[in-house]
């Protein structure tokens, strides 16, 4: 028997640096070719199953990962590409094949490498995996895991390529170029390291944030066009030969238009004769500029624009030693010394990957529902100063004033100094020891393919741990109090267990260190009354120690029975337990009041709610386009994720983030708007749907809640925001949203 | 002897998802009749799922008919003394189509206008209309297979998107057909159908419509250009401004609101038909040999797989899995072509020939046809008359500020109002509005898109022109004593066809007040 060897620390990729154009460009030509290096996956064995067990850490024949499926079918041409086998002899002797556009092969293994190492970039700054965009089940009423991205690396003839949030896939496309500049007849967006990030950054996006895909204000739109663009613009720096190149041309200056700060050179050639899609240097900014911009990509680049003015004051501030030490004035020499020129790139490569990761980080403590330019800014500093409380560089103060330069204020802001724009602690003293207790895993999950079954079940734990009443019998902490608290979190645990069968993971339901969650039925969705009597198996002994009577039991367990989802079983429980079948029990509405208006909106109708005095509310709108059930109004529990960043002196932040929304019917006359609120209308119509909400931010090892960052489902001046921006032809509209409500992420619009 | 009165009126036709407009200027008993438009919207597909579009066709012979009746002179025959047809669309020239026989037998033309796209003799004009033509045979030929592309319910609703845009266009588009050296195709050279000859056959088209209308004028055919001030009516009286469509590609080509032309890259330029044919060289389906050459397939042939339902490749039994077919991309090259078809349509819409036509009191009455932004927008680029010095002459504001009656374009739908360069500039406290709709017909209008039917009146434009109006709207389907009462104390006198809740017409009549009424005497 042979000595086993040790896997390989990389798998190496070779890909276009930029794009094939930029390998024509004698300028270019000595960096237009980069090697990527990704974490190394075994091959697969023969005959072995995409959903088999252990499949997930293998790499198939596509490729195809855990992560990705690249299939490379090309329907304008009706035909399949053969795909290409990363593990074949040929192509691992040789770092991938060599970059060629003649070859769908070498297509496929670059749409490949940089998806992957977005994706990498993406996981080292949030501090957890990144998952896709969940499926919701409507039978089962659950969400259901997307385990692989799709990547159509030649899905279109036409200058374009696209994430679909529908399709949770990425299509990119190719075409015949019109300029003749582009120096190629066939142009391919997916040989372009440009368009891939941006669409790839639209699709992570996407999973932490499905909800800003929805036209809600001029900012909603371009947020997710300006966050795909800082991610691509910044993806250059990484590679240190065009750096290198370019800071010894420029004399050590960053602020100059060219290869670095320009977007998809050869698609815009290609396209409409210009050298990039979008250049991200403004010599002078236009602070009044972004008032009247309105356009999804063009009002995303004032974004981008601060983005990158802050990278450059930063790199600047990197670098101010490095000029004095050498007695050089940056630009005035054309002949630096290569050791300078190699520090400097040194700096502006980790300038950007600093500036990078500080947006990234940021997705975390943004609201879960139309997002705004100023609130990204305070997610960047309040983010920052979580993990580096020392700012000893001024890296907050850059973007700033960066950020003020452009007229991106935040609403509602004391100043635009960084203290200041740090997101509020919460108002009220808030016990969230309750949620930790409410039975959720929080062990940090390495291996991917667990993460989203399990934070599935954090989820439906978090949405019946929130709709459920605060519920006491007798005093609070009394015997019995604590029995029917043990008996909450037994059925929560018991209800969430069903999620993700049916899916490659169904076999998995039984790990060991989710001790809480019993096994997954093999029937899974539709053996509602299995659950039922799991349920109540697991939920008897509280019962009858809470004294509830035998023949009441049997009725609840039969009603469970009956139940057709999970959500349906939670309300049936909750229902029983609130209609004097429990002796002694009590709710108080306080406490959720309390809860309420800390995350922006109603578990109860608010014209039912009780003031501070005990009665009812005079004068508050019943809200009548909330819906609700009987038991109390809908509201959505978006994700549960947990997050573990490392700082660079050693901090370690461990956080949980929990996002609640509720929707709201919106409709285009205030008039009408006004009635629908006050009367309960029988007809479900609305003109729009708006939306209303929180993100939770909860410190896990001091299990405090440190900021709620909130949307009021009632504030009607955003309401009304919203409305203006609909009725607005002139922005984004109804036209827009009718014709493109599909696919909102193109990197072109079509006209 | 009184002095004559002199009135100018516009009658709309009720009941049409289409324009048709009369104009009268009357001094006295002299009159002279002008034909805006003649057009109802086809019904396509059963007229059992679109009951209200059926009845159309019918409505519009009615309307033919009663134009038959109020345009007859002393000599038995009618006569309309000026033919506008402003664009090339079936809801605004079926009429020449579907009631060709009472206008070839009983009317006598005079004047014919038409936009300057329409001239045989202008470059721009030809190159317009040939890459339009290129584009729209292909999409016949897609639209005419809808059995190759399977049962994807995608694929359906994309087709009938592009099926719905066909209609506009209809028997005069010959369907793509490959040439066999697979350099290129064009429409007909196949089997060329025969040149369209207005003095012996029936126009088929709308292209057709204006053909035989510039063939039996027996007065003047005009291309209007943006910038032309034309005078006509009785005792040239009456003065129409030519303010779109206009000149320059970039307006011509923009129709939706707030796309900057610099950045944005469109589909209807040169060559953009092609990945399409290229698409159709290659055979819709399976077992359709094709006809392409190697300039139609990116890489070489080696790499090539064709498509089986059995294969064992991973890649394959994915993609063809069950589960995920949603996921699946075969229709999305069909949305290319759907948008192809939609920008075909607007960019028709965009070369409405645009007309403010003013009387001697200086009161404006604007017909826009269905001009979108870009010809909105474009008002601007000129002034009235078009000259080199603003000494004596215009501005569109100008014009804008002076309306009293706004024909709303394109039936009021989303895209074909502009706001800020357009209604907010109608600032005359007279201003009433006519919107040729019918909402029934309209929200008969499914589609993928429009889940619900067309947006006709779109209502927030309805709710700015009820403001701006203070609600003086007359719909094709308007209550009759809604529009009455609003109508009660206002510039217009207000007359329907007899006495029923639904006359087929309602004209607004407007007196001109002229400084020398004696002078009319004359005329």
């Amino acid at each position: 028997m042979s000595a086993r060897f040790r896997p390989p620390p990389a798998r190496r990729l070779r890909v276009y640096a930029f794009d094939p154009n930029a390998s024509l460009d004698l300028a270019s030509a000595k960096f237009s070719h980069a090697t990527i290096s990704l974490p190394w996956e075994e091959a697969a064995r023969r005959g072995e199953e995409i959903d088999g067990k252990g499949a997930e850490e293998r790499i198939f024949p596509g490729p195809i990962n855990e992560y990705l499926e690249v299939i490379d079918v090309d329907p304008s041409s009706n035909q399949f590409y053969e795909p290409i086998d990363l593990n074949a002899p040929e192509v691992l002797a040789q770092d991938g094949l060599p970059p060629s556009e003649g070859d769908p092969r070498f297509h496929q293994q670059m749409v490949f490498a940089v998806v992957m190492n977005t994706i990498k970039l993406f996981e080292r700054a949030l501090g957890r995996r990144v998952i896709w965009r969940p499926q919701w089940n409507r039978e089962r009423r659950t969400y259901d895991p997307t385990p692989r991205l799709r990547v159509y690396p030649h899905a279109l003839r036409e200058a374009n390529a696209y994430y679909s949030p529908q399709k949770r896939a990425l299509l990119f496309g190719y075409f015949n170029a019109r300029q003749r500049s582009a120096g190629a007849s066939w142009i391919f967006s997916a040989l372009s390291h440009d368009i891939i990030v941006h669409e790839t950054t639209h699709a992570i996006l996407d999973g932490i944030h499905p909800r800003y895909s929805e036209p809600t204000s001029v900012d909603s739109l371009a947020f997710h066009e300006a966050f795909a663009d800082i991610a691509a613009l910044f993806s250059h720096f990484q590679l240190y030969e065009a750096v290198y190149d370019f800071i010894a041309d420029s004399g050590g200056r960053l602020d100059q238009s060219g290869l670095l700060s320009g977007l998809a050179g050869q698609f815009a050639k290609g396209t409409t004769g210009r050298a990039s899609l979008r250049d991200y240097i403004d010599k002078d900014p236009d602070p009044d500029l972004i008032a009247t911009t309105t356009e999804a990509h063009e009002r995303g680049a004032i974004l981008v624009a601060a983005v990158f003015d802050a990278f450059l004051s930063i790199y600047t501030a990197r670098t101010e030693d490095l000029l004095r030490m050498s007695g050089t004035r940056l630009g005035t020499s054309q002949h630096l010394h290569p050791d300078l020129v190699a520090r400097l790139t040194k700096e502006a490569t980790r300038s950007a990957d600093h500036v990078l990761r500080m947006c990234i980080r940021a997705l975390d403590y943004l609201p879960p529902v139309d997002v705004e330019f100023g609130e990204f800014l305070r997610a960047v500093i309040t983010a920052d100063n979580d993990l580096i409380p020392d700012d000893r560089l001024n890296y907050r103060l850059a973007f700033v004033e960066a950020f003020r330069r452009r007229g991106i204020f935040p609403d509602a802001c004391l100043s635009m100094s960084p203290d200041n724009l740090l997101w509020d602690e919460p108002p009220e003293l808030l016990a969230t020891d309750d949620i930790l207790r409410a039975g959720l895993n929080l062990m940090p999950i390495y291996k991917r393919h667990e993460i989203a079954p399990i934070s599935e079940r954090n989820r439906r734990k978090v949405w019946y741990w929130l709709s459920q009443p605060y519920m006491t019998v007798g005093d609070r902490g009394s015997r019995e109090s604590e029995t029917l608290d043990r008996l909450l979190t037994e059925a929560r645990a018991i209800l969430s267990a069903d999620t993700a069968t049916g899916l490659p993971y169904a076999e998995r339901g039984d790990r060991g260190d989710d001790d809480d969650d019993p096994p997954a039925s093999a029937g899974g969705a539709d053996d509602r009354s299995a659950v039922a009597d799991r349920l109540m198996e697991g939920i008897r002994r509280n019962l009858i120690s809470l004294k509830v009577p035998h023949a009441e039991i049997r009725v609840l367990q039969e009603e469970l029975r009956r139940a057709g989802s999970h959500i349906d079983q939670w309300d049936a429980l909750l229902g029983f337990l609130q209609c004097d079948k429990v002796p002694g029990l009590s709710t108080d509405p306080t406490v959720d009041v309390a809860w309420e208006d800390t995350l922006g909106l109603y578990f109860q109708r608010p014209s039912a709610r009780l003031g501070r005095n005990g009665r009812p509310r005079r004068g508050a709108s019943p809200l009548y386009t909330i819906e609700g059930s009987f038991f109390g109004l809908k509201v959505e529990v978006h994700s549960v994720r947990t997050t573990r960043r490392a700082g660079p002196d050693g901090q370690d932040v461990r956080q949980l983030v929990i996002e609640v929304t509720q929707r709201r019917a919106g409709f285009l006359d205030p008039g009408e708007q006004k009635a629908r609120d006050e009367q309960a209308a029988s007809s479900r119509s609305e003109d729009f749907t708006f939306r209303g909400g929180a993100t939770l931010i909860i410190d896990l090892r001091e299990g405090a809640l440190r900021y709620v960052i909130r949307k009021s489902i009632s504030d009607e001046r955003r309401l009304a925001r919203q409305r203006d921006f609909l009725l607005n032809a002139d922005a984004l509209g109804f036209t827009y949203n009718r014709q493109f409500a599909n696919e909102p992420f193109a990197m072109l619009h079509r006209g | 002897m009184p002095a004559p009165s002199e009135t100018v009126s516009v009658r709309m036709y009720r009941g049409l998802l289409g324009d048709c407009f009369l104009l009268r200027h009357q001094i006295g008993d002299q009159r002279f009749h002008a034909l805006i438009d003649c057009g109802v919207l086809q019904c396509i597909g059963a007229a059992g799922a679109k009951p209200q579009t059926g009845k159309g066709a019918a409505r519009l012979k009615q309307a033919i008919a009663s134009l038959q009746k109020d345009t007859r002179g002393a000599d038995g025959r009618s006569r309309l003394d000026l033919v506008v047809a402003t664009h090339e669309h079936y809801d605004h020239l079926s009429g020449f189509i579907l009631g060709h026989d009472a206008f070839r037998d009983d009317f006598e033309f005079g004047d014919v206008w038409v936009a300057w796209t329409e001239d045989p003799d202008d470059d721009q004009a030809k190159d317009i209309r040939a890459r339009g033509r290129k584009a729209l045979s292909a999409l016949k030929f897609i639209a005419d297979r809808s059995t190759a592309f399977g049962v994807d319910g995608d694929a359906q609703a994309r087709l009938s998107v592009i099926r719905d845009l066909l209609q506009f266009y209809d028997a005069d588009i010959e369907a793509w057909a490959p040439e066999p050296d697979g350099l290129g195709a064009a429409a007909g050279t196949s089997k060329p159908k025969p040149a369209y000859d207005p003095a012996r056959d029936r126009p088929r088209s709308c292209a057709n419509a204006i053909d035989w209308l510039r063939h039996r004028a027996t007065g003047k055919v005009s291309y209007l250009e943006p910038g032309d001030v034309v005078t006509f009516g009785l005792g040239e009286r009456l003065t129409a401004k030519v303010m779109g469509p206009p000149r320059k590609a970039e307006r011509l080509l923009q129709l939706d609101p707030s796309r900057d032309g610099g950045r944005e890259v469109y589909l209807l330029r040169p060559g953009d038909a092609a990945p399409l044919e290229s698409r159709l060289r290659l055979g819709l389906a399976k077992g359709d040999p094709g006809l392409a050459g190697p300039a139609d397939l990116p890489f070489s042939p080696r790499f090539r797989r064709r498509e089986s339902r059995t294969s064992k490749h991973l890649t394959e039994r994915l993609y063809r899995a069950k589960e995920s077919s949603r996921r699946r991309i075969d229709g999305e090259w069909l949305e290319t072509a759907e948008h192809l078809a939609m920008k075909i349509d607007g960019d028709v819409n965009n070369t409405s020939l645009v007309l403010a036509i003013e009387t001697r009191d200086r009161h404006v009455l604007l017909f826009p046809a269905d001009a979108q932004v870009g010809n909105w927008l474009s008002w601007h680029d000129q002034r009235y008359p078009r000259t080199a010095s603003a000494v004596g002459t215009e501005s569109a504001a100008d014009i804008l500020g002076r309306v009293v009656l706004y024909k709303v374009g394109h039936h009021g739908s989303h895209n074909a109002t502009a706001r800020d360069q357009g209604l907010e500039l109608m600032t005359s406290p007279h201003l009433a509005a006519m919107i040729p709709v019918v909402e029934d017909v309209a929200g008969e209008q499914k589609t993928r898109h429009n889940p619900t039917g067309w947006a006709m009146p779109f209502r927030p434009l309805a709710q700015r022109l009820e403001d701006l109006t203070a609600k003086r709207i007359l719909k094709g389907d308007g209550k009759r004593a809604d529009e009455e009462q609003a109508f009660a104390n206002s510039l217009f006198g207000l007359t329907y066809a007899g006495a029923g809740a639904d006359p087929l017409w309602v004209e607004v009549s407007l007196p001109v007040e002229t400084p020398d009424p004696a002078h009319l005497t004359h005329l």
